[in-house]
C-alpha cells in the first residue's frame, strides 16, 4: 500500500494527538502518587525525602487510623451486600427479558434502566424524603438498597449481553432430559453466563465503592465510608494522608481491572467471541 | 363444535383443533407468566425503590400545603375576599387567631417560610406580628410580670418584655394587625396568603424559570437581580456541551489511533483508558486539586520554565471545571467510538480509494459516515453524563460554575426548600429526556438517509 506525504502527515497527526490524549489520562493519576511518601506535607517536587508516615496514620491506632479503616469496611460491607442483591435481581430479570415473550417488554426494560440516565441527585433527593418517611434513613439497609439500585442497570446490561449468544436450545434439552428448572440454571445456564454475572457483580460493586452522593444525603455521620471519607479530606484540608488513601485505592482498581481482563479473555476462550 | 378435526399423520388420531390451540396458548401464557416472575423482583424493585420516591419528590414542586395547615382559619375565610382592596374584617380576625394559636407555631413557621419565598420579607412582617399579638395580649391580662411565656414563645426571637403600657381600649382586629405593621394594609400580602391557599401552587417551578406572579396577578419576569434559573440552566447547558465537544475532539483521533495499533498494543492502551474509568471519581478529583491548586504541581512547573512569573488561577473557576469533567468523561466517549471502528471492515476504504477517492474523500465520505453512530452513542452518553454531574464541580469549581445538581443539592439541605428542588429537578429531567428524544429523532432521520 502507498502512503502519499498528506496521508502520512495526517496519521502522524493523530498519533501525536492520541498521545496526548493518553498522557493527559494517566499522568494526573500516577503523578500524586509518589507525593504520598513524602516525609513533609507538601505537594511538590522534589520531595525532601521518603517516608510511610501518611500510611501509618491510615494504619495506625489512633482515632485516625480507625476512622480510615472504620470507612474501608463499611464501604467493603456495603458494596458487597448492594452488588450481591443487584446481582441477583439483575440476573433474574436478565433471563427474563431473554426468553422472548415478556410482556411490556420495551417499558420494563426502560424502567429497569432508568437509573442511568436520571441524575444521581435528583434520585438522592427523592430517595432522602422516601426513606425517612419509612424509616430507613442512616441505616445500613437503606444505604445498601439505593446503591444496589443504582447498580441494577450495569448487571442487566452485562448479563442480557452475555445472555444474547446464549443457545436456548442447551436448557430446553436439559428441561426435556427431566432435569428441574433449578438444576438447569445452576448447571447448564449459570456457568455459561458466568462471565456476564460476574463483570455485572463488578460493575454493581465499584459503583456503591464510588458512591458519594447518595451516601451524603442518606448516612448519618458515624456511617463513614471511604468516599464519604475523601470528600471530607478534599472539601477542607487535603492532607498527605487523603493522598495516601487516594494511592490504595488506584491500586485497588488496578487490581480489579486485571481482574475484569482475566475474566474477559477468559469469556473469549469460552464462548470464542469478543 | 367444530368439524374441521386434524388427523395426525403418524397415529391417526384426530385432534380437536380448538383443544389444540387452547392448550398451545395456556403454554405461552404460563411461559410469559415464567417470564414475567423472573423479571417482577428487579421490576418492583425498581419501582418501589427508584421510581415512586421520584414522582412523590415531583409532586413538592406544586404542593401548597403549608399555609391551610398553618393558617387554618385564614384559609377558610380568605374565600369570602373577591380579591379588590383589603379582605373583609372576618380574614383580619381569623389570621389573628391562627398566629395567636401558640399549639399550631411549627406549622405557623412552615406557612411564613412559604410564604416568604413568594413575597420577600414575609417571614419578617409574621415574626414581628406574632411577637406584636403576644405582647398586646400579655398587657390585656392583668399581672404582666407574672404571666410566662408560652411555649414555642422563642423561636420568633421576642426577647422584648412589654414596657410602654398602652391604653387598653378594645381594638378591631383590622387595627391591630396594622397597628403592628402597616403592611398589613398592602394588598400584596393578603393576595400572598390567598395564592397560599391554593390546591396547587405555581410558585416554585416559575421561581426556576425565573418568573413570578405580579401583584396585578399575571405572569412576569422577576427583576433582573433576581434572575439566577436561566443563566443556570444556560450554563449547565454550555458546560455540558463543552465538555461534550472536547471530549469528542480529544477522544475520536485517539479511538482512530488504537484503531491502526496492533492487536497487542491496542489491547494495551485501552488498558489505560480503562483504568481512569474505574478509579474512584474522588481519587481522580484529589489528583487534579494536587495538580491545579495555586501551589500545585504544574503551577511550579509553570513557574520553573518562567512561562509565567505569577502563579495562574487554574482550579476554582470554569478551567478547572471543564479540565476535570472532560478526564472524567473521555473514556466514555472513546469506548462507543472505538467499538464502532472496530466493527468496520478495512476492505470498505479500500474500495473507495481504489475507485479513485482521495484520501480526504475516503475519509468524510466513507469512513466518517460509518463511524457516525459511535460518535454519536458517545457524544449522547457524555452529554447526559454530564448534565447531571454535582461532585466534580462542588469540589474543583467556583460558585459561577455550579450546576444544576448542585442547587438542586443546596435548595434541600441549606434551605429546606423542597418545593424548589423539585421544580429544578423536574427542569434537569425534561433536559436530558428532551436530549434523549432528539437524537432518537436525529438518529432514526439519519439511519434512513
Amino acid at each position: 500500500m502507498t502512503t502519499t506525504p498528506l496521508e502520512r502527515i495526517a496519521a502522524s497527526a493523530v498519533a501525536s494527538v492520541a498521545i496526548m490524549v493518553l498522557l493527559f489520562l494517566i499522568v494526573p493519576l500516577v503523578v500524586a502518587v509518589p507525593l504520598s511518601f513524602n516525609s513533609e506535607p507538601y505537594f511538590s517536587y522534589p520531595m525532601p525525602g521518603f517516608s510511610l508516615r501518611w500510611y501509618g496514620e491510615l494504619f495506625g491506632n489512633d482515632i485516625k487510623g480507625l476512622e480510615w479503616r472504620n470507612a474501608f469496611l463499611n464501604s467493603v460491607f456495603i458494596g458487597i451486600c448492594a452488588s450481591i442483591l443487584a446481582t441477583v435481581l439483575g440476573t433474574s430479570a436478565s433471563l427474563g427479558i431473554a426468553r422472548g415473550d415478556l410482556p411490556f417488554k420495551q417499558a420494563l426494560q426502560a424502567m429497569m434502566l432508568s437509573p442511568l440516565v436520571i441524575p444521581v441527585v435528583v434520585y438522592a433527593t427523592g430517595v432522602v424524603y422516601f426513606f425517612a418517611r419509612i424509616s430507613l434513613i442512616g441505616t445500613y439497609s437503606g444505604l445498601i438498597i439505593a446503591h444496589a439500585l443504582l447498580g441494577t442497570p450495569y448487571v442487566l446490561i452485562t448479563v442480557t449481553a452475555s445472555l444474547s449468544g446464549f443457545d436456548r436450545n442447551l436448557t430446553k434439552a436439559g428441561l426435556s432430559l427431566g432435569a428441574p428448572p433449578w438444576m438447569v440454571f445452576r448447571k447448564i445456564a449459570l456457568p455459561l453466563i458466568a462471565p456476564g454475572v460476574a463483570s455485572g457483580a463488578l460493575f454493581a460493586f465499584v459503583t456503591s465503592w464510588d458512591e458519594i452522593i447518595v451516601t451524603l444525603f442518606l448516612a448519618y455521620p458515624d456511617q463513614q465510608t471511604v468516599p464519604r471519607r475523601l470528600w471530607a479530606g478534599v472539601n477542607e484540608q487535603l492532607s498527605p494522608v487523603v493522598i495516601a488513601a487516594s494511592t490504595i485505592l488506584f491500586v485497588i482498581t488496578l487490581g480489579l481491572l486485571v481482574v475484569v481482563e482475566v475474566l474477559r479473555r477468559r469469556n473469549i476462550r469460552l464462548s470464542g467471541t469478543i | 363444535m367444530s368439524t374441521l378435526d386434524i388427523v395426525d399423520d403418524t397415529t391417526g388420531v384426530s385432534l380437536d383443533r380448538r383443544a389444540l390451540r387452547r392448550s398451545l396458548h395456556r403454554v405461552g401464557r404460563r411461559q410469559r407468566l415464567l417470564s414475567l416472575s423472573l423479571v417482577a423482583p428487579l421490576g418492583a424493585f425498581t419501582l418501589v425503590f427508584f421510581v415512586i420516591p421520584i414522582l412523590a419528590f415531583f409532586v413538592f414542586s406544586v404542593a401548597n400545603t403549608e399555609v391551610p395547615r398553618g393558617l387554618p382559619l385564614t384559609t377558610e375565610a380568605i374565600k369570602e375576599w373577591q380579591g379588590d382592596g383589603l379582605p373583609p374584617e372576618g380574614v383580619f380576625e381569623a389570621l389573628t387567631s391562627d398566629l395567636e394559636n401558640a399549639e399550631n407555631r411549627t406549622a405557623v413557621i412552615g406557612a411564613a417560610r412559604r410564604l416568604n419565598y413568594d413575597v420577600a420579607g414575609f417571614h419578617g412582617l409574621m415574626t414581628k406580628t406574632v411577637s406584636g399579638l403576644s405582647r398586646g395580649a400579655l398587657e390585656a391580662g392583668a399581672p404582666v410580670e407574672s404571666s410566662p411565656a408560652p411555649d414555642g414563645f422563642s423561636i420568633f426571637g421576642n426577647d422584648t418584655t412589654p414596657t410602654e403600657s398602652t391604653t387598653a381600649k378594645p381594638q378591631t382586629p383590622i387595627e391591630r394587625l396594622t397597628g403592628i405593621d402597616a403592611r398589613w394594609s398592602q394588598e400584596r400580602y393578603w393576595k400572598a396568603i390567598e395564592r397560599g391557599t391554593w390546591p396547587v401552587t405555581p410558585l416554585y417551578l416559575l421561581t426556576a424559570l425565573d418568573l413570578r406572579i405580579g401583584d396585578e396577578g399575571s405572569i412576569e419576569r422577576v427583576s433582573p437581580d433576581h434572575r439566577i434559573y436561566l443563566t443556570l440552566i444556560a450554563r449547565t447547558f454550555g458546560v455540558s456541551a463543552s465538555v461534550t465537544l472536547i471530549a469528542l475532539i480529544l477522544g475520536f483521533p485517539l479511538a482512530l489511533f488504537i484503531k491502526r495499533q496492533p492487536a497487542n498494543r491496542a489491547s494495551l492502551i485501552m488498558f489505560l483508558v480503562l483504568v481512569p474509568l474505574w478509579t474512584s471519581i474522588l481519587v481522580r478529583t484529589t489528583a487534579w486539586l494536587v495538580l491545579l491548586q495555586g501551589e500545585g504541581l504544574l503551577n511550579d512547573l509553570i513557574v520553573m520554565l518562567h512561562l509565567s512569573e505569577t502563579r495562574l488561577p487554574l482550579i476554582h473557576n470554569r478551567l478547572g471545571v471543564l479540565v476535570a469533567m472532560v478526564h472524567i468523561c473521555l473514556p466514555f466517549m472513546i469506548l462507543p467510538i472505538y467499538s464502532v471502528m472496530k466493527g468496520i471492515p478495512p476492505s470498505y476504504t479500500r474500495a473507495a480509494a481504489s475507485l479513485g477517492a482521495a484520501p480526504a474523500r475516503v475519509f468524510f465520505k466513507v469512513y466518517l459516515p460509518l463511524v457516525f453512530p459511535g460518535l454519536a452513542a458517545g457524544v449522547l452518553l457524555v452529554f447526559i453524563m454530564c448534565l447531571g454531574f454535582y461532585v466534580t464541580p462542588a469540589l474543583v469549581g467556583g460558585p459561577r460554575d455550579q450546576m444544576l445538581s448542585y442547587f438542586i443539592a443546596m435548595a434541600v439541605n441549606r434551605d429546606l426548600n423542597w418545593g424548589l428542588a423539585s421544580a429544578l429537578s423536574i427542569i434537569l429531567i425534561l433536559i436530558v429526556a428532551l436530549t434523549l428524544l432528539v437524537f432518537k429523532r436525529f438518529a432514526s432521520a439519519t439511519l434512513a438517509r
